[in-house]
């Protein structure tokens, strides 16, 4: 009896031994992936949102200036320590070549801060007590107490002064958040304008994939393999050559109006490049093959006996196909408009081509920040809010539709 | 019965040819950038457009790739043909050429009304 109690009892140890033993195994296969995962996704990403939210320029280069802000509330006039200390912090800050990149971060926070504080730094070396009235004399702008409450924001090592400048809103001093001037605000509109085409693009590729998809799902192998490599066929070249190959179609003098002016005169040309019909009609094209993909593959496993069967109990082939076969391929096409979407939220290169003035979108603006203006931390803030809202979306999809219905195949 | 409904199941011709035609269109949709660009990427001018020397079939509207690079593509063929067939040679041909050469059947082949080698 003990004897078998023991042995039971070593079965089950050697059984957890060898379970801990796979468990590890399957983690080491794994490793390299997260590790890859690791480096090149979560590490980008995290340095994007601290950027997008920790600056300490400022900090650094005014230390005595953000000490003395730092005791400011905000109202009324600033203390008369923060005029000393930002005189010789500004000195300092000339001497040792510094006063460009303080001066430019001042910027990306008030328009106007660069001129400012370069003028006042050329000449703080000869400021005297009492200090206030040598700033003012250097310029009036230096008794705005928005000024130094810009000053003291952008002092702080943490800042979200970058996520306001995002939301189209700018901080008084007192640190309450105010909607910029209707004529200033652009990336609120750009957001929208993101979701809107992302969600067209989407409705377009269904409505062109998912037919499509039926269609091929129902030939025979043969003309099935032959209309799948067409379906795969613009992968075969970049998608630069695609997206220009559009401007050479819609173009004023392109195929497409000549084909109009050849049927309709020459004054029925239209304006379809450079604008957001270009923008929509070309990433329509780029990203239809990722509506079909999905779609195709879930709607092969589909049993064709299914349809029959409700046909043969007496549904009409609309019903059946509405009632029977739509439902269960729809999972297809979530996955498919879900990859659509997301994908056509953070298109940059196909706007930035055939897109124009209005066909521009908040990826665009990601780009110009990134590369011109070199705010670094404002495009940061502009890809957190992105992020974030394909988060917020995700959660809803998964909510309302279920991740587990999510379907490639 | 099972043939009435496989009938009644079938598409109508007209239903088959719309969605056809609906399969065509966007298939054309698909591949129509890359119909464009292979012609236009021998436009003899510097405008992304069919001009009209193309549209007549003009010879003068096409080249390959400007001028100088034209040289320099052709002379790259050249080169990457002769270094190909030299390598071909070498691994097919130099293994059997002894044999070829001392065979019985060389001059046959060479007196042949098919071959019009030297050998």
């Amino acid at each position: 009896m003990g004897t078998a109690i023991a042995t039971q009892e070593s079965l089950a140890e050697q059984f957890k031994r060898s379970g801990k033993r796979a468990r590890r195994g399957t983690f080491l296969l794994v490793l390299p992936l997260l590790a890859f995962l690791t480096i090149t996704f979560l590490l980008p990403i995290g340095n994007m949102l601290n950027r997008s939210v920790g600056d300490s320029t400022v900090a650094d280069i005014l230390p005595r200036t953000a000490a003395a802000l730092r005791a400011w509330n905000g109202k009324g006039r600033p203390p008369f320590s923060a005029y000393s200390a930002l005189a010789d912090d500004l000195v300092r800050a000339e001497r040792e070549g510094k006063i460009g990149k303080v001066a430019t971060r001042m910027n990306f926070e008030r328009a106007g801060m660069r001129s400012l504080m370069i003028k006042t730094a050329r000449v703080a070396s000869t400021f005297e007590p009492p200090y206030a009235q040598a700033f003012n004399a250097v310029d009036l702008q230096w008794s705005d107490p928005e000024v130094w409450g810009t000053l003291r924001h952008a002092s702080a090592s943490t800042t979200m002064g970058y996520y306001v400048a995002a939301l189209d809103q700018t901080r008084k001093a007192d640190g309450t958040w105010v909607p910029k001037p209707e004529e200033d605000q652009v990336y609120i509109m750009l957001f929208e304008r993101t979701l809107w085409v992302a969600g067209v693009v989407t409705l377009l590729c269904f409505l062109l994939g998912y037919p499509l998809a039926y269609y091929i799902a129902r030939q025979d192998e043969r003309t099935r393999n032959l209309l799948l490599i067409l379906v795969l066929l613009p992968f075969w070249t970049s998608l630069l050559v695609r997206t220009t190959a559009w401007i050479a179609l819609l173009q004023t003098n392109g195929i497409v109006n000549d084909g109009i002016a050849f049927l309709g005169g020459e004054g029925a040309r239209l304006e379809l490049v450079h604008n957001m019909t270009g923008t929509l009609i070309a990433m329509t094209h780029i990203l239809l093959p990722f509506m079909i993909l999905p779609t195709y593959s879930v709607m092969l496993s589909v049993p064709p006996a299914l349809t029959r069967a409700a046909i043969s109990l007496g549904a009409t082939p609309w019903t059946a196909f509405w009632r029977i076969y739509f439902p269960m391929t729809l999972p297809g096409a979530a996955a498919g408009g879900l990859l659509v979407f997301i994908l056509a939220l953070g298109y940059y290169i196909t706007p930035a081509l055939v897109g124009g003035r209005t066909g521009q979108l908040i990826s665009n603006m990601i780009q110009f920040h990134m590369q011109t203006s070199l705010n670094w931390g404002l495009a940061a803030a502009l890809g957190g809010i992105l992020l974030a809202g394909v988060l917020v979306l995700y959660i809803i999809y998964a909510r309302v539709i279920g991740l587990n219905r999510l379907r490639l195949g | 019965m099972a043939e009435r409904n496989e009938s009644k199941f079938s598409w109508s011709r007209i239903e088959r040819g719309i969605a056809k035609a609906y399969a065509i269109a966007v298939i054309v949709f698909l591949i129509a950038p890359l119909l464009i660009i292979v012609p236009l990427s021998f436009n003899a001018e510097p405008y992304f457009t069919f001009t009209s020397k193309m549209l007549s079939l003009d010879p003068d509207g096409y080249r390959c790739a400007g001028t100088a690079t034209s040289s320099t593509i052709r002379s790259g063929w050249k080169l990457s043909a002769t270094a190909l067939l030299s390598r071909l040679r070498r691994r097919f041909w130099r293994p059997y050429s002894a044999h070829w050469l001392q065979s019985g059947w060389r001059g046959r082949t060479c007196r042949s009304a098919i071959s019009s080698w030297r050998c």
